[in-house]
Protein backbone atom coordinates (compact mmCIF):
# COMPACT_ATOMS: atom_id res chain seq x y z
CA UNK A 1 0.00 0.00 0.00
CA UNK A 2 2.86 2.38 0.81
CA UNK A 3 4.54 1.74 -2.54
CA UNK A 4 1.24 2.30 -4.24
CA UNK A 5 0.73 5.56 -2.33
CA UNK A 6 4.17 6.81 -3.35
CA UNK A 7 3.51 5.85 -6.98
CA UNK A 8 0.14 7.59 -6.82
CA UNK A 9 1.65 10.82 -5.52
CA UNK A 10 4.41 10.75 -8.10
CA UNK A 11 2.39 9.80 -11.15
CA UNK A 12 -1.07 11.29 -10.76
CA UNK A 13 -0.13 14.99 -11.19
CA UNK A 14 1.12 14.45 -14.77
CA UNK A 15 -2.12 12.70 -15.76
CA UNK A 16 -4.25 15.33 -13.99
CA UNK A 17 -2.37 18.10 -15.77
CA UNK A 18 -2.80 16.43 -19.16
CA UNK A 19 -6.55 15.93 -18.68
CA UNK A 20 -7.10 19.42 -17.21
CA UNK A 21 -5.31 21.06 -20.14
CA UNK A 22 -7.78 19.42 -22.51
CA UNK A 23 -10.82 20.52 -20.58
CA UNK A 24 -11.34 17.26 -18.66
CA UNK A 25 -12.33 16.95 -15.00
CA UNK A 26 -10.58 15.63 -11.90
CA UNK A 27 -13.00 12.68 -11.92
CA UNK A 28 -12.04 11.79 -15.50
CA UNK A 29 -8.34 12.06 -14.63
CA UNK A 30 -8.85 9.76 -11.63
CA UNK A 31 -10.83 7.28 -13.73
CA UNK A 32 -8.20 6.84 -16.43
CA UNK A 33 -5.31 6.97 -13.96
CA UNK A 34 -6.76 4.15 -11.85
CA UNK A 35 -7.20 2.00 -14.92
CA UNK A 36 -3.68 2.82 -16.10
CA UNK A 37 -2.27 1.67 -12.74
CA UNK A 38 -4.39 -1.48 -13.00
CA UNK A 39 -3.10 -2.23 -16.49
CA UNK A 40 0.49 -1.70 -15.33
CA UNK A 41 -0.06 -3.89 -12.27
CA UNK A 42 -1.50 -6.74 -14.36
CA UNK A 43 1.33 -6.49 -16.86
CA UNK A 44 3.96 -6.55 -14.13
CA UNK A 45 2.48 -9.61 -12.37
CA UNK A 46 2.15 -11.39 -15.72
CA UNK A 47 5.85 -10.86 -16.27
CA UNK A 48 6.66 -11.54 -12.60
CA UNK A 49 8.27 -8.15 -12.09
CA UNK A 50 10.37 -8.32 -15.27
CA UNK A 51 8.40 -5.54 -16.97
CA UNK A 52 10.72 -3.42 -19.09
CA UNK A 53 8.69 -0.26 -19.45
CA UNK A 54 9.25 2.66 -17.13
CA UNK A 55 6.24 2.90 -14.80
CA UNK A 56 5.81 6.68 -15.25
CA UNK A 57 5.96 6.62 -19.04
CA UNK A 58 3.80 3.53 -19.30
CA UNK A 59 0.99 4.64 -16.98
CA UNK A 60 0.96 8.10 -18.55
CA UNK A 61 0.71 6.55 -22.03
CA UNK A 62 -2.15 4.26 -20.99
CA UNK A 63 -4.02 7.06 -19.19
CA UNK A 64 -3.71 9.32 -22.24
CA UNK A 65 -4.92 6.51 -24.53
CA UNK A 66 -7.91 5.74 -22.29
CA UNK A 67 -8.86 9.40 -21.87
CA UNK A 68 -8.97 9.87 -25.63
CA UNK A 69 -11.00 6.72 -26.14
CA UNK A 70 -13.48 7.36 -23.34
CA UNK A 71 -13.91 11.10 -23.41
CA UNK A 72 -13.03 12.12 -26.97
CA UNK A 73 -14.32 9.14 -28.87
CA UNK A 74 -17.17 8.65 -26.35
CA UNK A 75 -16.44 4.98 -25.73
CA UNK A 76 -17.27 5.06 -22.02
CA UNK A 77 -19.31 1.85 -22.02
CA UNK A 78 -16.61 -0.17 -23.78
CA UNK A 79 -14.66 -2.59 -21.56
CA UNK A 80 -11.10 -1.85 -20.49
CA UNK A 81 -9.78 -4.90 -22.36
CA UNK A 82 -11.36 -3.77 -25.59
CA UNK A 83 -10.08 -0.21 -25.19
CA UNK A 84 -6.59 -1.51 -24.52
CA UNK A 85 -6.58 -3.90 -27.49
CA UNK A 86 -5.08 -1.29 -29.83
CA UNK A 87 -2.60 0.13 -27.33
CA UNK A 88 0.97 -0.28 -28.48
CA UNK A 89 2.85 -3.07 -26.74
CA UNK A 90 -0.27 -4.66 -25.28
CA UNK A 91 -0.30 -8.44 -25.09
CA UNK A 92 -3.49 -10.20 -26.15
CA UNK A 93 -5.63 -10.70 -23.06
CA UNK A 94 -6.67 -14.22 -22.06
CA UNK A 95 -10.42 -14.78 -22.16
CA UNK A 96 -10.99 -11.28 -23.58
CA UNK A 97 -13.73 -12.76 -25.72
CA UNK A 98 -15.84 -13.28 -22.61
CA UNK A 99 -18.30 -10.42 -22.03
CA UNK A 100 -17.97 -8.96 -18.56
CA UNK A 101 -20.91 -8.11 -16.29
CA UNK A 102 -21.10 -5.18 -13.86
CA UNK A 103 -18.35 -5.42 -11.25
CA UNK A 104 -20.70 -4.85 -8.32
CA UNK A 105 -22.80 -7.85 -9.26
CA UNK A 106 -19.74 -10.10 -9.66
CA UNK A 107 -18.48 -9.22 -6.21
CA UNK A 108 -21.87 -9.78 -4.56
CA UNK A 109 -22.39 -13.09 -6.30
CA UNK A 110 -18.89 -14.44 -5.72
CA UNK A 111 -19.03 -13.59 -2.05
CA UNK A 112 -21.54 -16.42 -1.87
CA UNK A 113 -18.60 -18.75 -2.53
CA UNK A 114 -16.97 -17.50 0.68
CA UNK A 115 -14.50 -14.72 1.31
CA UNK A 116 -11.57 -17.00 2.08
CA UNK A 117 -11.99 -18.85 -1.20
CA UNK A 118 -12.20 -15.62 -3.14
CA UNK A 119 -9.06 -14.25 -1.47
CA UNK A 120 -7.23 -17.49 -2.24
CA UNK A 121 -8.32 -17.62 -5.88
CA UNK A 122 -7.60 -13.93 -6.44
CA UNK A 123 -4.13 -14.38 -4.95
CA UNK A 124 -3.42 -17.21 -7.35
CA UNK A 125 -5.14 -16.16 -10.58
CA UNK A 126 -4.96 -12.36 -10.28
CA UNK A 127 -1.88 -11.62 -8.17
CA UNK A 128 -0.23 -14.69 -9.77
CA UNK A 129 1.38 -15.93 -6.56
CA UNK A 130 2.97 -19.36 -6.90
CA UNK A 131 1.88 -22.28 -4.72
CA UNK A 132 4.67 -21.75 -2.20
CA UNK A 133 3.72 -18.10 -1.71
CA UNK A 134 0.07 -19.09 -1.52
CA UNK A 135 0.79 -21.72 1.17
CA UNK A 136 2.72 -19.17 3.24
CA UNK A 137 0.15 -16.42 2.95
CA UNK A 138 -2.80 -18.63 3.83
CA UNK A 139 -1.04 -20.81 6.40
CA UNK A 140 -1.16 -24.17 4.58
CA UNK A 141 1.27 -26.88 5.60
CA UNK A 142 2.72 -27.08 2.08
CA UNK A 143 2.14 -26.60 -1.62
CA UNK A 144 0.16 -29.84 -1.90
CA UNK A 145 -2.53 -28.80 0.56
CA UNK A 146 -2.57 -25.30 -0.98
CA UNK A 147 -3.17 -26.90 -4.41
CA UNK A 148 -6.00 -29.09 -3.13
CA UNK A 149 -7.65 -26.12 -1.40
CA UNK A 150 -7.27 -23.97 -4.51
CA UNK A 151 -9.07 -26.54 -6.66
CA UNK A 152 -11.79 -27.03 -4.02
CA UNK A 153 -12.39 -23.27 -4.12
CA UNK A 154 -12.31 -23.21 -7.92
CA UNK A 155 -14.91 -25.98 -8.00
CA UNK A 156 -17.13 -24.06 -5.58
CA UNK A 157 -16.85 -20.81 -7.54
CA UNK A 158 -17.42 -22.57 -10.86
CA UNK A 159 -20.66 -23.96 -9.44
CA UNK A 160 -21.74 -20.49 -8.25
CA UNK A 161 -20.91 -18.97 -11.65
CA UNK A 162 -22.89 -21.71 -13.38
CA UNK A 163 -25.95 -21.28 -11.13
CA UNK A 164 -25.91 -17.50 -11.34
CA UNK A 165 -25.31 -17.45 -15.09
CA UNK A 166 -28.38 -19.59 -15.57
CA UNK A 167 -30.30 -17.33 -13.21
CA UNK A 168 -29.17 -13.99 -14.64
CA UNK A 169 -28.48 -13.87 -18.34
CA UNK A 170 -26.04 -10.97 -18.03
CA UNK A 171 -23.87 -12.60 -15.38
CA UNK A 172 -20.69 -13.56 -17.25
CA UNK A 173 -22.97 -14.19 -20.21
CA UNK B 1 -6.83 -35.43 -4.74
CA UNK B 2 -10.39 -36.50 -5.64
CA UNK B 3 -11.20 -37.39 -9.25
CA UNK B 4 -13.39 -34.29 -9.68
CA UNK B 5 -10.53 -32.04 -8.53
CA UNK B 6 -8.04 -33.86 -10.73
CA UNK B 7 -10.36 -33.30 -13.68
CA UNK B 8 -10.58 -29.62 -12.82
CA UNK B 9 -6.79 -29.46 -12.83
CA UNK B 10 -6.59 -31.30 -16.14
CA UNK B 11 -8.97 -28.82 -17.75
CA UNK B 12 -7.06 -25.91 -16.23
CA UNK B 13 -3.74 -27.19 -17.54
CA UNK B 14 -5.25 -27.58 -21.00
CA UNK B 15 -6.99 -24.21 -21.05
CA UNK B 16 -3.99 -22.31 -19.73
CA UNK B 17 -1.55 -24.27 -21.93
CA UNK B 18 0.32 -25.58 -18.90
CA UNK B 19 0.07 -29.26 -19.77
CA UNK B 20 2.98 -31.38 -21.01
CA UNK B 21 3.01 -31.51 -24.85
CA UNK B 22 1.41 -35.00 -25.03
CA UNK B 23 -1.31 -34.08 -22.57
CA UNK B 24 -1.96 -30.81 -24.39
CA UNK B 25 -2.45 -32.66 -27.68
CA UNK B 26 -4.78 -35.12 -25.97
CA UNK B 27 -6.75 -32.27 -24.39
CA UNK B 28 -7.17 -30.47 -27.71
CA UNK B 29 -8.20 -33.67 -29.50
CA UNK B 30 -10.80 -34.44 -26.80
CA UNK B 31 -12.06 -30.89 -27.02
CA UNK B 32 -12.85 -31.41 -30.68
CA UNK B 33 -14.70 -34.66 -30.08
CA UNK B 34 -16.40 -34.18 -26.74
CA UNK B 35 -19.27 -31.67 -26.53
CA UNK B 36 -19.59 -32.13 -22.75
CA UNK B 37 -15.93 -31.21 -22.30
CA UNK B 38 -16.39 -28.11 -24.47
CA UNK B 39 -19.33 -27.07 -22.29
CA UNK B 40 -17.31 -27.71 -19.13
CA UNK B 41 -14.43 -25.60 -20.50
CA UNK B 42 -16.87 -22.78 -21.25
CA UNK B 43 -17.89 -22.67 -17.56
CA UNK B 44 -14.31 -22.85 -16.40
CA UNK B 45 -13.38 -19.90 -18.66
CA UNK B 46 -16.29 -17.90 -17.28
CA UNK B 47 -15.06 -18.68 -13.79
CA UNK B 48 -11.58 -17.34 -14.57
CA UNK B 49 -13.14 -14.20 -16.05
CA UNK B 50 -15.24 -13.72 -12.91
CA UNK B 51 -12.20 -14.20 -10.64
CA UNK B 52 -10.22 -11.65 -12.66
CA UNK B 53 -13.06 -9.12 -12.41
CA UNK B 54 -13.24 -9.76 -8.67
CA UNK B 55 -9.50 -9.07 -8.40
CA UNK B 56 -9.86 -5.90 -10.45
CA UNK B 57 -12.69 -4.68 -8.24
CA UNK B 58 -10.56 -5.20 -5.13
CA UNK B 59 -7.63 -3.36 -6.72
CA UNK B 60 -9.89 -0.44 -7.78
CA UNK B 61 -11.28 -0.22 -4.23
CA UNK B 62 -7.75 0.07 -2.91
CA UNK B 63 -7.08 2.93 -5.36
CA UNK B 64 -10.35 4.68 -4.41
CA UNK B 65 -9.34 4.52 -0.73
CA UNK B 66 -5.94 5.98 -1.58
CA UNK B 67 -7.50 8.76 -3.64
CA UNK B 68 -9.89 9.61 -0.81
CA UNK B 69 -7.01 9.73 1.65
CA UNK B 70 -4.79 11.90 -0.56
CA UNK B 71 -7.64 14.32 -1.24
CA UNK B 72 -8.81 14.68 2.35
CA UNK B 73 -6.04 14.04 4.90
CA UNK B 74 -4.37 17.23 6.20
CA UNK B 75 -0.84 15.86 5.66
CA UNK B 76 -1.45 15.67 1.90
CA UNK B 77 -2.57 19.29 1.54
CA UNK B 78 0.31 20.31 -0.73
CA UNK B 79 -0.23 17.33 -3.09
CA UNK B 80 -3.92 18.16 -3.24
CA UNK B 81 -3.25 21.86 -3.89
CA UNK B 82 -0.84 21.02 -6.70
CA UNK B 83 -3.38 18.81 -8.47
CA UNK B 84 -6.37 21.08 -7.92
CA UNK B 85 -4.45 24.02 -9.38
CA UNK B 86 -4.51 22.26 -12.78
CA UNK B 87 -8.28 22.37 -12.67
CA UNK B 88 -8.36 26.04 -11.66
CA UNK B 89 -9.57 25.29 -8.14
Amino acid sequence: MDDLKIAYQQLFPAVARYVAKRGGTLEEAKDVFHDALLVYYEKSVDQRGAIRQDVAAYTFGVARHLWHKRYREHLRQVSLDRLMADFEGMDPVDFAEEPVPAAGRIVRVLQAAGEKCMRLLTAFYYEKLDMGELATRFGFSGTRSATVQKFKCLQKVKQVVKEKSLQYEDFVA
Amino acid sequence: MKTSLRNLQWVEDGLLHQAAPDEQTLFEAKLLLDAALREDCRWQRKTYTAIREYGRTQFRRQLEDLHRELFSAPQHRSFRGRVMAFFGR
